[in-house]
């Protein structure tokens, strides 16, 4: 009775700690996360990313789709003339950046652009996540024709190449940043359906899953207050990674025409409708060009940041 | 082994005949009356009908997609709905384009890749590393029609006097008129599919300019591909270079490397021999991952550089509504993707035994 009562105290000291364990790998990981300089590069790019949208309207000096017909620097456009951009050693004007096609001041344009691509990113990866995470949770749990069903659909969408898929399902629902962004989503789902599904499968047949299930806990239970927190890792961050991606699909689809319509402030539009220029006015090319590549540059320095921190395989090393 | 090629190949047929039914959806799903699309002005009701019972629209669509299906299978994709011609003309006329393109950004992207990668593990955590790894990220992040663009102003404006210059599009000088191989060799097909297939490989201008022997028409044809190639080829040249490092880094690890040099080995034995020939595993998968990407890439590249290839046929198809184009360049594109990543993970078993066993 003595010893039986000793190995329950035990038990209970041994769960403690691995409840005080668990919260620990989690502050461990973000002290891992800001020792890590391509998190913190990573993180920066993207509070600085989200500071520039969230002042556009405070910082812009002019409004992103209003053109300024007959404003100095129009003039660059007369033939001869070289265009004068203050950015590259020309202080005739009030536009840092220039004045694109249609006479509206690029540098407003830009910082409304960080907007679009933001936007874009962030809700294509989280509806992707949402979605992908449901199926391939459902997938791993139900097993049996539930989980065919489910994975050889994925199977199927893997099978075209990303930009395809996309280009094809916006053609259906019509161009527009919306549709783009349903389009671009519909393409990531399966990833995160995998990820989840490979997750659930490793994780069910485990001990304390076992355990939970004997303590006549539900499937719905079991999901939410074992399986998700134990598999959410890998798809944070994946979906870190998927953001940059996200932009540079959101903004090929805006340059095929398929994504933001004009007079709206989105990168890949702005390059679209700059290209036939790019030999006489190179800086309306240049500058919309850098800023999708800053974004991008920082969710994947914070996704490979985040993988090095947050992989407890590395951290044992 | 014979199993494991039998038991990959009978797992991607389901996939193949849900690649065939995502596209003919896709394919009718697409808004818009595809007669009025194709003749625009010219077309009245009774051309349309006449257009839309000569092609076979009008018959409910379980019919048509056994028709498709039928068809798909002995390789006839239907006639354009735009042009008038048989898709199977278009893709001997365009593919190859297309094809010179992907294997040239493929090499550059390996031959570029690899050995970086190699040293960046090697030298791990030197300059050359952090400088590779900053540039592979730079690489990924950055839009491939920008780059195209802006390779397009360096090389054909910027250093336009210069002996880097590069022509920033077409495929060959404008006039140019190689002679294709098989009239210089006098050879004569027999039958259609043979004559088709010379066809076919006298479009490859670098091949077709090898077996005519024909220097100019080389140089011309590369100077025409650096540009587009370098700009499709540098998201997959930086992933492999990645990966590349990632696991050699890895191995480099390993008690074997670690008994190898403890054995006394040479330095270049043991990383050539022994780290690299396992490491290199991933990266083959790797290469057969970035399909997709040239795909994509070839796409928005060919647009850039006026290059007349299946990614902007098919991009003009879709905003033309040219079902038959779509459904026959999507289904081989996506059939292409499918056997590409069969013969990766047969290679890959045939690599490393223990993916075989499972």
């Amino acid at each position: 009775m003595a010893s039986a009562n000793v190995s329950k105290l035990e038990l209970t000291n041994k769960e403690h700690e691995t409840s005080r364990g668990s919260s620990s790998l989690w502050v461990e990981a973000f002290k891992n996360l800001f020792r890590n300089p391509s998190a913190i590069i990573g993180m920066g790019v993207i509070g600085f990313l989200i500071l520039v949208a969230l002042t556009a309207p405070i910082v812009a000096t002019h409004d992103p789709e209003t053109p300024l017909f007959g404003a100095p620097g129009e003039t660059g456009r007369l033939p001869g003339k070289p265009p004068c951009v203050p950015a590259l050693g020309c202080d005739d004007t009030l536009h840092y950046l220039g004045l694109d096609l249609n006479a509206r001041d690029q540098f407003s344009r830009i910082l409304f652009g960080a907007r679009q691509s933001l936007f874009v990113g962030s809700v294509t990866i989280a509806v992707a996540i949402f979605a992908g995470t449901l199926l391939g949770i459902t997938a791993g749990y139900a097993g049996g024709w539930v989980d065919n069903a489910i994975m050889r659909v994925m199977d199927v969408l893997l099978a075209f190449p990303s930009l395809l898929l996309a280009i094809s399902i916006v053609t259906i629902l019509g161009p527009g940043l919306m549709n783009a962004l349903l389009g671009i989503t519909i393409t990531f789902i399966p990833q995160y359906a995998r990820l989840s599904r490979a997750s659930v499968l490793s994780l069910k047949e485990q001990e304390f899953v076992t355990a939970e299930r004997a303590l006549g806990a539900g499937p719905l239970r079991i999901v939410i207050d074992h399986i998700l927190p134990n598999s959410i890792t890998p798809i944070i961050v994946q979906g870190t990674l998927g953001i940059g991606t996200a932009v540079l699909d959101a903004a090929a689809l805006s340059f095929l025409g398929l994504g933001a319509q004009p007079p709206q402030a989105e990168w890949g539009l702005m390059l679209s409708e700059a290209r036939n220029r790019v030999f006489t006015e190179p800086h309306l090319v240049f500058f919309p060009g850098i800023a999708i590549m800053i974004t991008v540059l920082g969710f994947n320095l914070l996704g490979d940041g985040m993988r090095d921190a947050l992989d407890p395989r590395l951290n044992r090393n | 082994m014979l199993q494991f090629i039998i038991r990959r190949l009978v797992s991607s047929i389901p996939v193949l005949i849900g690649i065939m039914v995502v596209t003919f959806t896709l394919a009718r799903a697409i808004p818009g009356d595809p007669c009025r699309s194709v003749l625009g002005e010219r077309a009245t009701d009774t051309i349309c009908d006449a257009f839309i019972e000569r092609n076979g629209l009008n018959k409910p669509l379980p019919t048509q997609f056994a028709i498709y299906f039928s068809n798909v299978i002995r390789g006839d994709f239907g006639d354009s709905l735009r042009f008038g011609r048989p898709v199977s003309d278009l893709l001997i006329e365009r593919l190859p384009t297309t094809l010179e393109l992907g294997a040239v950004a493929l090499s550059f992207a390996v031959i570029v890749g690899v050995p970086l990668g190699i040293i960046s593990a090697y030298r791990h955590k030197s300059i050359f590393d952090v400088g590779t790894m900053l540039g592979a990220n730079i690489g990924v992040s950055m839009p491939v029609f920008w780059l195209g663009l802006m390779l397009a102003y360096l090389f054909g404006v910027l250093l336009r006097d210069t002996p880097l210059a590069l022509p920033p599009g077409g495929r060959l000088t404008p006039g140019a008129s190689p002679e294709p191989f098989y009239l210089v060799w006098g050879l004569v097909a027999e039958g259609e599919q043979a004559g088709n297939l010379l066809l076919f490989l006298s479009r490859l201008n670098v091949l077709n300019a090898i077996l005519t022997l024909n220097s100019e028409l080389f140089v011309d044809a590369i100077r025409h591909l650096i540009l587009p190639a370098v700009a499709v080829g540098t998201i997959p040249m930086a992933i492999i270079a990645r990966m590349t490092r990632s696991s050699l880094l890895e191995v480099l690890s390993q008690d074997y490397v670690r008994t190898a040099r403890a054995k006394g080995l040479a330095e270049f034995a043991v990383v050539v021999r022994h780290a690299m020939s396992n490491s290199l595993l991933p990266v083959v998968t790797v290469i057969g991952l970035n399909f997709g990407l040239l795909v994509g890439g070839a796409v928005l590249t060919e647009t850039i550089f006026g290059l007349t290839g299946v990614g902007r046929t098919l991009v003009d198809s879709i905003t033309s509504r040219d079902y038959t184009i779509v459904q026959g360049f999507t289904v081989l594109l996506a059939i292409a993707f499918v056997i590409i990543n069969m013969v990766v993970d047969i290679l890959y078993g045939y690599l490393d035994p223990r993916i075989r066993i499972s």
